[in-house]
């Protein structure tokens, strides 16, 4: 049996069981969007956008509780949730009201406060006190005496109370019985943070899971949160990808069946398909060492092309005939189709662009095994070949006078597109992400709910150590602390806010006083003031311990909840230390910009949102460029393949109509037109120029009626298919499927409309 | 103090008998605090004697309550300026250095403290329980409500507010702090 088995058979089988192992034993998938777009930009860019995935925004979850317009019962909700989670240790921190520092760090900082805190120059002089004194005497005779009232004895310049409040959240969100709430007081809000990173997907999933286990029956609960939302998507696109691919499946064996009535041709059809799979697997990962997730999705999609090659060959199939003369009958118009398919994405895998260069490389490795396949591979196997009976009528037989009006059509559509006022292309990095607008717009109005953050504007400072990188913050703060009060922005989160560098610990120090000199101060300044003699003794006796006392350090805090935030702050660059200063609700961007040009401290302003924009657009316009080189290449390919101007515009103009139309079409529909619509377009470009190259062979009667089967076969399961793509919620399969779908379409309405009777004496009927 | 008890025991005594009498008959906290009750906004003028232990002298302010029923209340300090209002869950300081709110959730004391002059105000019978417990002296000619914090961490920092008055007129208010700290409001009879 193995004996008589061709061998283009046998190679086939090697090389296909070769790529299987190849891909179950080697073959990793990365779903780091960072990889798939250009980063030749700065490597500190790229060391920004890591500390952001792993750092803490990316282990944030928002949770938002509702379900009932009884605000208590909303807070006793979230209190007795903060209580169960606190217990999990999956959670660093689950907040639900403003930072309660635990009673055990409560010492550790009080001890610390005439370190941590600035004093006037004169705070431990009799004027100085005499100050603060009648600072707290007022306050004790205010109607609501002070609530740290126990510290006075021991701190009268009420600094820990100052410290404390340099460490509160800036834009908290509203508080109703003791927990926080949203604005509209429709939802009770908490924080949680995870011990795992955003990118660790199960772990996330596993808070998730016990975030939902741990709120009681009546309460409904919202969660958003970057480590969230991944672990989310993933569950969205397979539970999605299952079910689409399940109907796509149905929709196709139907077709296939309804066309040539043979399960065999069905089973068959398949292998092609099989083969673009794990062929364009295993040279993608041998090219660039993986796999990327959207390249896998995406690309399998487009390699559902392949699908045509066989139906080519099925189609053509007579009673009697061999396959392999079938084939070599159609051969040259399939090699030409499958050429400039793969010369389309070949400009593209030239691209300096990673992800371009992947997917193409990717799609063309698919559709050559693919048609390599069908060449090699399915004749051997139909040496008894099912009768595929063609109805006559499929042929068609407008004659073309159409190629002028489809000109017209091309010129219409492109000078709309040109002159519409609205923007063509999509530059927002989330159209890419795989994740349902639906989550995004969740996750967007919880994050307004809680006043998170907005990481997307930051001051990054540069320095040897942690400590240089401190000091920079603090010679920052007043630059800063202008620009907040000239409006520029409205607020920013200084390292130093949450520890102030050894050297600014150390000179406090030296700035305390003895005791009995401090013994002095405070009997001369509290001479006259009702305060009873002695009372200070406790605050002689701290000042004093104080000057004792060891700076604190990054890492001496680095188990307090303060010390987290700070880490959170300060990561480790190059040999040095970078800091990171977000900035809130920047209005001037332009001020900032200029401040940060010409300050002479070694900070630098990014402002992520418009670098990862322009990199898309960047992306987006190489794209642009890649196509049309594409295209170029496509014309002199079939210029070289059909030594015919004229059959060349008929075979390129139907296409190119169908992809002017398409691109006006979704653009009348306010569609952006994304990376992912480019290469749908380029997918479409592909197919219609197969379409065009069948209907433009010479030949007539049967054979004619044949090829208007296989096309219409071809046009209609991929059409199909598609449109059930875009039935999807995820955006990278909807754009596929909606732009597929309408280009094969039209691309086939219009072929069909200027398929001439071939010349001359084939004419048919 | 033993007369203090035996006075509680016989007020007990006599809630519990009364208990079965008509409703008409009763006069009880829930009855003390419906008599309270203000349905239309209203100013009474304070004055105020603060003991503290810090200090060796008493500190005396006097000024202005404004209530507006059900519950929003401000204390305008004579002299200083300043006021502070109690809206809602937050407490709003104004004075001549700015303003800013304090959520009073943030501070349970500070809750308790508000609660027990607000609530009164508005004879609001099951807010003020939900933070204090009760007891009630007296009789409706001349009564005294002894408030006492429910919650630990307030209990902590204050011992009790005494509320005390005049038939349908709250008089003084005592408050005791941990510390030992004591407070005396005197309400002026209203014009």
């Amino acid at each position: 049996m193995i004996r008589r088995l061709p061998p283009a058979l046998l190679l086939w089988l090697l090389l296909l069981g070769g790529g299987l192992w190849f891909i179950a034993a080697r073959v990793t998938v990365v779903s780091d969007m960072a990889q798939f777009l250009p980063r030749e930009d700065s490597l500190e860019q790229a060391l920004l956008l890591d500390a952001l995935r792993e750092g803490p925004a990316s282990r944030l979850i928002i949770v938002g509780l509702g379900g009932t317009q009884d605000a208590a019962q909303l807070a006793a909700a979230s209190r007795r949730l903060a209580v169960r989670l606190g217990d999990d240790e999956r959670f660093l921190r689950v907040a639900n009201g403003p930072l309660a520092l635990p009673a055990a760090e409560r010492e550790r900082w009080f001890a610390y406060r005439y370190l941590l805190t600035p004093s006037a120059p004169d705070a431990f002089a009799a004027t100085g006190l005499r100050r603060a004194l009648t600072t707290r005497l007022a306050e004790l005779a205010a109607p609501l005496p002070p609530l740290d009232k126990a510290y006075l004895p021991a701190d009268p310049q009420a600094a820990f109370r100052r410290l404390l409040a340099g460490w509160g959240e800036g834009n908290a969100p509203p508080l109703h019985h003791g927990v926080w709430f949203a604005a509209d007081g429709s939802l009770a809000l908490l924080l949680l943070e995870t011990h795992a990173g955003g990118l660790d997907l199960d772990a996330q999933g596993a808070a998730r899971a016990a975030v939902l286990a741990a709120v009681e029956p009546g309460i409904s609960v919202l969660l958003s949160g970057p480590g969230i939302i991944a672990a989310a998507s993933r569950d969205t696109i397979r539970e999605e990808v299952r079910w689409l691919s399940t109907l796509a499946t149905a929709v196709m064996l139907t077709i296939l069946f309804a066309a040539y009535r043979s399960l065999r041709l069905l089973l068959l059809s398949a292998l092609p398909l099989l083969t673009a799979a794990v062929a364009a697997v295993a040279v993608t990962a041998l090219a660039f060492g993986s796999v990327h997730g959207i390249t896998l999705a995406f690309g399998i999609t487009l390699l559902g092309v392949a699908i045509d090659y066989p139906l080519h060959l099925f189609s053509h199939l007579r009673e009697h005939e061999n396959a392999r003369h079938t084939l070599w009958r159609i051969w040259p118009t399939l090699r030409l189709g499958v050429l400039s398919s793969a010369v389309g994405y070949l400009a593209m895998a030239l691209s300096p662009f990673p992800g371009l260069a992947q997917l193409a490389l990717f799609t063309v490795s698919g559709l050559v095994s693919a048609a390599l396949t069908v060449r090699w591979v399915l004749p051997p196997l139909l040496s008894t070949v099912p009768e595929v009976h063609v109805p006559r009528r499929a042929g068609g037989r407008r004659s073309g006078r159409g190629l002028w009006l489809l000109s017209g059509l091309i010129a219409g559509a492109t000078a709309y597109l040109l002159v519409s006022p609205r923007s063509l292309l999509e530059t927002e990095l989330s159209a890419l992400s795989p994740v349902p607008p639906a989550v995004r717009e969740l996750d967007a109005q919880l994050r307004r709910a809680v006043g998170a953050p907005d990481v997307s504007r930051l001051v990054l400072l540069e320095g040897r150590d942690r400590e240089a990188v401190l000091q920079h913050s603090e010679a920052l703060a007043p630059a800063l602390e202008n620009l907040r009060s000239t409006g520029v922005l409205g607020g920013y989160g200084l390292p130093s806010a949450y520890l102030p560098s050894a050297a600014t610990q150390q000179a406090r120090r030296a700035g305390l006083p003895a005791a009995d000199e401090l013994a002095a101060q405070v009997a001369a300044a509290q001479s006259g003031l009702p305060f009873r003699a002695g009372l200070f003794e406790p605050f002689v006796r701290d000042v004093a311990a104080s000057r004792e006392l060891e700076p604190l350090t990054p890492e001496a805090v680095a188990d307090t909840l303060i010390g987290a935030r700070l880490a959170a702050l300060l990561r480790p660059y190059r040999d040095g230390w970078l800091g990171l200063v977000p900035l809130h609700e920047v209005r001037d961007e332009a001020a900032l910009a200029q401040w940060a040009a010409q300050s002479s401290q070694p900070l630098r302003y990014i402002n992520l949102r418009q670098a990862t924009d322009r990199l898309v657009e960047r992306f987006l316009a190489g794209a642009g460029i890649y196509l049309l080189a594409g295209l170029g290449l496509i014309l002199l390919l079939l210029w070289a393949g059909l030594r015919d101007l004229r059959r060349v515009f008929r075979v390129v103009l139907p296409v190119l109509a169908a992809l002017a139309v398409t691109a006006a079409l979704l653009h009348g529909f306010d569609v952006r037109l994304s990376l992912f619509h480019l290469v749908a377009l380029l997918l479409v470009l592909g197919l219609g120029i197969d379409y065009g190259l069948f209907f433009a062979r010479d030949d007539g009667g049967e054979e004619r009626a044949r090829t208007g089967h296989a096309v219409a076969v071809c046009a209609i399961s991929t059409a199909g298919v598609f449109a059930i793509l875009a039935l999807s919620q995820i955006p990278l399969l909807h754009a596929t499927g909606l732009t597929v779908a309408l280009g094969v379409t039209l691309s086939y309405g219009f072929a069909r409309f200027v398929r001439r009777g071939a010349a001359g004496s084939h004419r048919p009927e | 103090m033993i007369s203090g008890r035996r006075i509680e025991c016989v007020v007990l005594a006599a809630l519990l008998s009364l208990a079965c009498l008509p409703a008409a008959a009763q006069w009880d906290a829930a009855a003390l605090l419906a008599s309270l009750a203000r349905s239309g906004p209203e100013r009474i003028a304070y004055s105020e004697t603060r003991r503290l232990a810090y200090l060796d002298a008493p500190l005396t302010s006097s000024g202005e309550l404004e209530f507006r029923p059900p519950d929003w209340l401000r204390r305008s300090v004579r002299g200083s300026g300043d006021s502070y209002v109690i809206s809602g869950d937050y407490l709003h300081i104004e004075g001549a250095a700015g303003s800013r709110a304090v959520a009073l959730d943030l501070h349970p004391g500070l809750r308790a403290f508000a609660e027990s002059l607000r609530a009164t105000l508005a004879g609001d019978l099951a807010r003020l329980q939900r933070f204090f417990l009760l007891q009630l002296h007296g009789d409706e000619k001349s009564w005294r409500l002894v408030l006492r914090p429910r919650d630990s961490e307030v209990a902590a920092l204050i011992q009790s507010i005494e509320l005390s008055g005049v038939q349908a007129r709250l008089r003084r208010i005592e408050t005791r702090e941990a510390g030992g700290d004591v407070t005396v409001t005197e309400l002026q009879a209203a014009p």
